[in-house]
């Protein structure tokens, strides 16, 4: 069981915060601070299209464009949080940017990297940068495997340390995680949701990587649960000054936890900025829906609230709309009386604001609306002025 | 399933209209009587008195519902909130009969719906109630709509068996409901399965058939959990103005504070099997007298909140109901717990506020929490 030489966890502080363990990847931390600014994770015109077959003859007939021309860069030590409804692409193009999924089109470039020229091999040693925390901790963990062979697989898989310290480092990192260390031998199903979405995280961490695409890490779990994982990977985040591609559908945990967030819609990255601009004044008619829907849970809020209902459904990716995607729901398009440029032209993400970007054609009309900040009324206008002056 | 069914399945599909029922109890008089209008006939609609409701299994008795006691006025919307496991949805199951038993049962307690004792109707009885006074929605569309038959000969069906509508009437009055739950071109759309319908939409076909007798009470098991958020607020704001104009009670069950506070007049907390807290929405979110729900609250991280490091927690998990211990079940959990609390059980008390009542020593009026 635990060698000596790591400390011994007090019974039952499983749940417990990170005790402190030393890692090399503390450095990194701090010589962070000094390095430049250029972009960890930069992606071009990301495309990813998923083929249709059909007929007798099983031909090509179409493509679900589940990502099309998404651009964007993650800095080191950024957290990018990105936010859309199921089937918006945001999960494929966590996977993408990791090469889980081969793109159709576009560059993902790691750490000046280009990942699409990469060999298999070449490839594999790359992910040791790079890893993936899934979304359900009830299907991520191979059932047959106890905690021990499941952190240790991929230290086994890049051939790092020796059987001994493997030991060592899977103790360690049980208990950077807040598990007991004496549970190694136990297999996933004796362990609640939150605990195997920790053990997930400490597989994540075991090698070391700089990146990590957190894909929805705490949609599965209860309320009370969610808090606990989301502080875990905020500190992991400060002390190894990890960069994390953060997926989610609910926009109070993207704000949380993200440095800047991206809104997804139908295979587009419609509005990008940081948080408090971003959630105090959306430039793009979509997001102002979306923040509009999220219950908020507070009576008086609830009940003052001006909501846009959407109405109908997201159209289906395999035949978007054109123009803007959008449109075919938009509120602002019907308020405008319809113009036509929204049905013929894609609006281009531009910049709207310092830092802030959005995709719509009357991104301006979007942000002199009030529609879906009402919530704000609460906040101390001090709080939202000084947040958007920095 | 293939494409050649039959549009209109055949009449024996139609499971035994209960009108045809025999009479075997008082409370079965009473219903009958009471069935045609929905008038109140008691001073609440629903009155829960000590129900209990217990799993047996391999392992032990599993006390899911543990002297649960509560009210339901007439039109109001009443929210059961509680992590997963916390007894909130075999609360809402035990409430229409539906434990399913074996392992489960209902081992204690009284059910008045309407002043009807429901737990004294014989079980031919209490088909006639449900579908007829109280209807449902469940978290998922897909499972409890039979993906073999038409929608709108699910919707009809429960409208001939209960009202006794002849199959053209059911149809109309089943064209109706759909438009009435924003199905767009609803008479071509009577004869599409389930799968023909998105997630949002398969929850309007749900609304609409739970809505199809007129019912005194919805019972909404986590409506919206499987939905996205756009389409949750439009479900959300379906079964709000439908409750309204029908007059309909709304029991929604669900674990997302945020909808709670949105949709209904007073709430109930449950943890473990119990209700720890309860009272009107209002007082139980801006002044929550138990550390769970408190607790629960300020984990949350809020749309409207400023970005921030690190959020409150609940320590630990929540506990095992089998053999669930005597004490106060939150108090391995809780940050304030103090000997007593890890000696006996403190009782559902009131505190300031219409009908709010907790269920803690520590904020009871001689208590250590401020």
């Amino acid at each position: 069981m635990t060698t000596e030489t790591t400390q011994t966890p007090e019974p039952g502080a499983e749940e417990s915060a990170p005790a402190a363990v030393a890692t090399p990847a503390e450095e990194r931390a701090t010589a962070m601070a000094a390095d430049d600014s250029s972009p960890l994770v930069d992606v071009q015109d990301l495309r990813v299209y998923f083929p249709i077959f059909s007929g007798f003859l099983q031909r090509r007939t179409g493509d679900v464009r589940a990502v099309d021309d998404v651009t964007f860069s993650i800095k080191r030590g950024e957290t990018f949080g990105l936010v859309g409804e199921s089937g918006c692409g945001k999960s494929t193009t966590g996977r993408a940017v990791i090469r889980l999924r081969n793109p159709t089109g576009g560059v993902v470039k790691f750490d000046g990297r280009d990942l699409m020229s990469l060999s298999r091999e070449e490839l594999r040693r790359a992910r040791r940068q790079m890893q993936i925390i899934f979304q359900d901790p009830y299907s991520s963990l191979n059932p047959r495997m106890t905690v021990n062979s499941i952190i240790s697989e991929p230290l086994e898989t890049h051939d790092l340390g020796s059987k001994a310290s493997r030991q060592e480092r899977v103790a360690e990192l049980l208990q950077l995680v807040g598990l007991n260390p004496n549970y190694r031998n136990r297999y996933p199903h004796e362990f609640s949701g939150g605990q195997r979405q920790r053990i997930g995280v400490a597989r994540a961490l075991a090698v070391e990587p700089e990146f990590i695409v957190c894909d929805e890490p705490i949609s599965a779990l209860d309320v009370s649960i969610q808090a606990q994982v989301l502080n875990l990977l905020v500190e992991l985040r400060e002390r190894f000054g990890l960069t994390y591609l953060f997926i989610a559908h609910d926009l109070s945990v993207v704000r949380h936890i993200s440095d800047r967030v991206a809104v997804m819609y139908l295979g587009k990255m419609v509005e990008v900025g940081p948080p408090d601009i971003l959630y105090a004044g959306p430039g793009h008619p979509y997001t102002r829906a979306l923040l509009s829907a999220v219950p908020i849970p507070d009576p008086k809020t609830e009940r003052k609230r001006k909501r846009v209902i959407l109405t109908g459904d997201v159209p289906s990716p395999v035949n978007p709309p054109p123009g803007c995607r959008f449109h075919t729901r938009c509120w602002l398009y019907e308020r405008l009386g319809r113009p036509e440029v929204c049905r013929t032209e894609e609006p281009p993400l531009r910049v709207i604001q310092p830092q802030h970007q959005a995709a719509c054609h009357f991104a301006e009309d979007a942000l002199r609306s009030d529609v879906g900040v009402a919530h704000l009324d609460d906040v101390p206008e001090s709080g939202g002025a000084a947040a958007a002056a920095s | 399933m293939t494409v050649s069914d039959p549009q209109a399945p055949p009449e024996g599909a139609v499971t035994e209209l209960p009108d045809s029922v025999e009479i075997t109890t008082e409370e079965g008089r009473r219903l009958a009587e009471r069935l045609a209008d929905n008038r109140p006939h008691a001073r609440k609609l629903l009155e829960v008195r000590n129900l209990s409701t217990q799993f047996f299994t391999r392992d032990g008795v599993v006390h899911a519902v543990d002297e649960v006691s509560f009210d339901v006025d007439y039109g109001e919307t009443l929210g059961l909130v509680g992590e997963s496991g916390c007894g909130k949805s075999v609360t809402a199951l035990s409430l229409v009969r539906l434990v399913p038993d074996p392992p489960g049962r209902i081992t204690e307690g009284q059910i008045i719906f309407d002043g009807i004792d429901i737990l004294k109707l014989s079980r031919a009885e209490m088909r006639r109630l449900r579908g007829r006074k109280i209807g449902f929605i469940f978290q998922d569309p897909m499972t409890s709509l039979n993906p073999t038959l038409p929608v709108g000969f699910q919707i009809s069906e429960s409208a001939r068996a209960h009202l006794g509508l002849s199959r053209s009437a059911a149809a109309d009055r089943a064209v109706e409901l759909l438009s009435k739950v924003g199905i767009p071109r609803a008479r071509d759309r009577m004869g599409d399965f389930p799968h023909q319908f998105s997630g949002g939409m398969r929850q309007r076909v749900m609304i609409a058939i739970a809505l199809a007798c007129d019912p005194m009470l919805l019972l909404a098991d986590e409506p919206t959990t499987a939905l996205d958020v756009t389409i949750q607020a439009q479900i959300l704001e379906l079964i709000r103005s439908l409750s309204d104009e029908f007059g309909t009670a709304v029991i929604l069950i669900t674990h997302d504070l945020g909808i709670a506070a949105g949709m209904c007049n007073r709430v109930n907390v449950m943890y473990a099997g119990r209700i720890v807290e309860t009272g009107m929405v209002d007082d139980v979110f801006e002044k929550a007298r138990h550390p769970y729900a408190w607790g629960l609250l300020e984990s949350l991280p809020r749309i409207t909140a400023e970005r921030a490091t690190r959020l409150r927690t609940i320590e630990g998990l929540p506990p095992d109901l089998i053999d669930p211990i005597p004490e106060c079940r939150f108090s391995p959990r809780c940050r304030f717990a103090q000997d007593v609390c890890r000696t006996s059980e403190p009782e559902l008390t009131p505190r300031e506020g219409e009908g709010h009542m907790a269920r803690c020593f520590g904020t009871e009026p001689d208590g250590w929490i401020p």
